[in-house]
């Protein structure tokens, strides 16, 4: 690990006491003793200063490997992908010791500068034969490398989708049978990784990879949903085998589970009262929902948002209403301190579709245009 | 470990840790957020379903039953929403009912869809069509006032740019904003600071003050985002309008330190930004210096990437 050990724990203490004060769980007093009796000195910035650190990082790169290619005239690649990734690594280490950034933007985008220059420079050769679960087995090292360094869960995630990608592949080389099975082994693996890592999680030596290890949970969670859901199995199997059927074998198990999956998620997460998991549940759901309407659609797309719109309004007011007072462990009241912090993105989403309704409309007519003329989210692309 | 460390630190002491994770279990799931977002979700989904029906039926479906069906449903949420709404105030209002604000968003996205089948099949406006966005901005400001909404102010404030013929919605202003008309960026970056200049007045006149954010945001935004292709599209001018904008980010990075706002900090920074490397780019193309213009503008870019982050790191101690 980059950075000291003392540092990222008193930063992920005062995380979780961050965290417990927006709850009202402890008191103000008490917060205050948790943030200055653990005291670090991370640069660790809120999202707008993480994404404006990550733009001005990639651009300041990109400008960078040009130079790199312009002193070599373009001519070698490899070497200049190696030169920018080692360049990269270095850089990282050095700001990170001395202004100790801790995902900042700036940090992530080098260490994914980094990975991806190493990448190209491993995969393109010609000293030994490269196949794409070597690949994928060389992104599945790096990331959790980087990860297991910088404590960073992106590195994470993508590690982690490299290793069932990994897996996948390895299943193909096994023919036909391999393909059949691929589905089952990556739920298998995702369900074993899921229970594994929950157990991890209560140990106190991994406290300060909590973010970490929750991440890649939350991850393996959509793996098993998504490794037998119909839709997935179908296109992919379509993919490989250059196909476009819309039936496969063992379908009606898919279907299943398609539909089953989300249904133990919400059941377990009322019982369990995890809101990842209530969130996952009603996702993946939803995705259930869209699968089944890919393959047998029921309703017009005009109808069935009318529809769902309708239903998301009375099921919504509904539990509103329901949850006003607290049951088995859920609420709807907001029990933590009001914030405006969604005004925007509420006015932002409101007028986009404002302004693709009243377009929706107004493309009946050819000569008058209002509103910009465009058609937007309305998806009133249709010949009338 | 976090308690553990609490003890050993002597913040706590085990009957208090035993307190908080009584606390802890018993505190319940709050979803407060999760069924806003459903209502709204449903709402936006309401809307784009009937606008599409009626787009897609229109010839076949009675006018006069779209009309009554759009009319009534639009009629009954206003109703609805003057019947419940709290008196109007200067200051912040809550209405009573959660579900208040999103009957008068539904009552508002409906509106614009009857006036505009109302204009298609019976031209009320004739061949003004432009009076429909006035006449829309205007209920919506009305509305986003009166009823103390801050998604129908952005309704308002995006109509009333189509009047000018701006389409200042997010996607269209990734996808199909006419960057290369030269009187649309500057009508663009007016607007924008008309909206800057409505902040101002918000918060002097204190009349929801609140809104002054939303002003501000897209203001700041709108005329930034046009500056970047007014300095190249007015190209004799480019140098003028490049330090202009290049003084203006400054000038708002040094009100947001001042203000002590990370959002505006982070915009004015990655503006400027943007600015400094077109004047670059700028130098390079007009001093034609070949490779070795390209090595030295390959050079000072990461450079100049490196002072910002510099920036970042420094004042975010101080904004802190």
């Amino acid at each position: 690990m980059v950075y000291h050990k003392q540092d990222i724990l008193n930063y992920t203490i005062q995380e979780t006491a961050n965290d417990l004060y927006d709850k009202q769980i402890i008191d103000k007093t008490l917060y205050e003793n948790s943030i200055t009796g653990f005291q670090h000195d991370l640069y660790s910035p809120s999202i707008f200063l993480r994404i404006v650190g990550g733009i001005i990082t990639f651009i300041g790169c990109l400008f960078g490997g040009g130079f790199l290619g312009l002193m070599f005239n373009f001519s070698n690649l490899r070497l200049i992908a190696f030169l920018d990734g080692v360049f990269s690594i270095v850089l990282l280490e050095i700001i990170i010791n001395n202004k100790k950034l801790f995902n900042a933007g700036t940090d992530n985008v080098l260490q994914l500068l980094a990975v991806g220059c190493f990448i190209y420079f491993l995969t393109t050769n010609d000293l030994y034969p490269v196949n794409n679960a070597f690949t994928y087995f060389v992104i599945m090292i790096l990331c959790i490398g980087c990860s297991y360094r910088y404590i960073d869960s992106f590195m994470a995630l993508i590690a982690n989708l490299a290793a069932v990608i990994f897996i996948v592949l390895i299943c193909f080389t096994f023919g036909n049978i391999g393909k059949m099975i691929a589905p089952f082994i990556v739920f298998i693996f995702s369900v074993s990784e899921y229970f594994i890592l929950k157990k991890v999680l209560s140990d106190n030596e991994v406290f300060i990879y909590k973010k970490v290890i929750q991440s890649i949970s939350t991850l393996s969670l959509l793996l098993i949903y998504c490794s037998l859901n119909y839709y997935v199995v179908c296109e992919l199997n379509n993919i490989i085998n250059n196909t476009h059927n819309t039936s496969i074998p063992l379908g009606f198990l898919f279907w299943m589970t398609t539909f089953f999956i989300p249904i133990i998620y919400i059941y377990r997460s009322i019982l369990m009262k995890n809101k990842t998991l209530l969130l996952c549940g009603v996702g993946c759901l939803v995705t259930s929902f869209v699968s089944f309407r890919f393959y047998h659609s029921l309703l017009p797309t005009e109808w069935a948002l009318f529809i769902v719109g309708l239903l998301l309004i009375l099921s919504g007011y509904w539990l509103i209403k329901y949850l006003k007072e607290t049951k088995n462990g859920y609420s709807s009241q907001n029990i933590y301190q009001q914030s405006n912090k969604n005004a925007l993105l509420e006015s932002m989403i409101a007028s986009q579709v404002a302004v693709s309704s009243a377009s929706a409309i107004d493309k009946t007519q050819n000569d008058i245009q209002f509103g910009g003329g465009s058609s937007g989210g309305g998806g009133a692309n249709g010949v009338f | 470990m976090f308690f553990k460390q609490l003890i050993e630190h002597q913040i706590i002491n085990p009957e208090q840790e035993d307190n908080i994770k009584q606390k802890i279990k018993n505190q319940p799931v709050v979803l407060h957020f999760e069924l806003l977002s459903c209502l709204y979700f449903g709402i936006l989904m309401f809307v784009g379903g009937i606008s599409m029906l009626v787009y897609k039926n229109i010839d076949r479906i009675g006018h006069l039953a779209i009309i009554i069906v759009l009319l009534l449903t639009c009629i009954g949420c206003f109703f609805y929403a003057f019947r419940n709404a709290m008196p109007y105030r200067n200051i912040k209002v809550q209405q009573k009912n959660i579900l208040f604000d999103y009957v008068v968003l539904l009552a508002c996205l409906l509106f614009p869809v009857v006036l505009g089948y109302m204009q298609y099949q019976y031209q009320i406006m004739g061949n003004h069509v432009n009076l429909i966005s006035l006449i829309s901005s205007i209920a919506f400001f009305y509305c986003a006032y009166y009823f103390d909404h801050t998604g129908v102010l952005g309704l308002a404030i995006t109509a009333l740019a189509s009047l000018f013929g701006l389409s200042i919605t997010p996607l269209n202003l990734l996808k199909n904003f006419d960057y290369d008309s030269k009187q649309l960026t500057i009508v663009a970056m007016l607007y924008g600071l008309m909206l800057y200049g409505l902040s101002l007045l918000t918060i002097r006149k204190k009349i929801k003050i609140h809104f002054s954010e939303t002003y501000k945001n897209i203001g700041i935004h709108l005329f930034f985002i046009a500056g970047c292709f007014v300095m190249w599209i007015y190209e004799p001018w480019f140098y003028l309008f490049c330090l202009a904008l290049i003084g203006l980010s400054y000038l708002t990075l040094k009100d947001a330190i001042n203000k002590n706002s990370f959002y505006y900090f982070a915009a004015a920074l990655i503006y400027g930004y943007f600015y400094l490397i077109s004047f670059l780019i700028k130098i390079t193309i007009m001093v034609k210096i070949e490779e070795g213009g390209l090595m030295i503008l390959t050079l000072l870019v990461p450079a100049l990437a490196g002072s910002f982050i510099y920036l970042l790191i420094k004042y975010y101690k101080f904004l802190k």
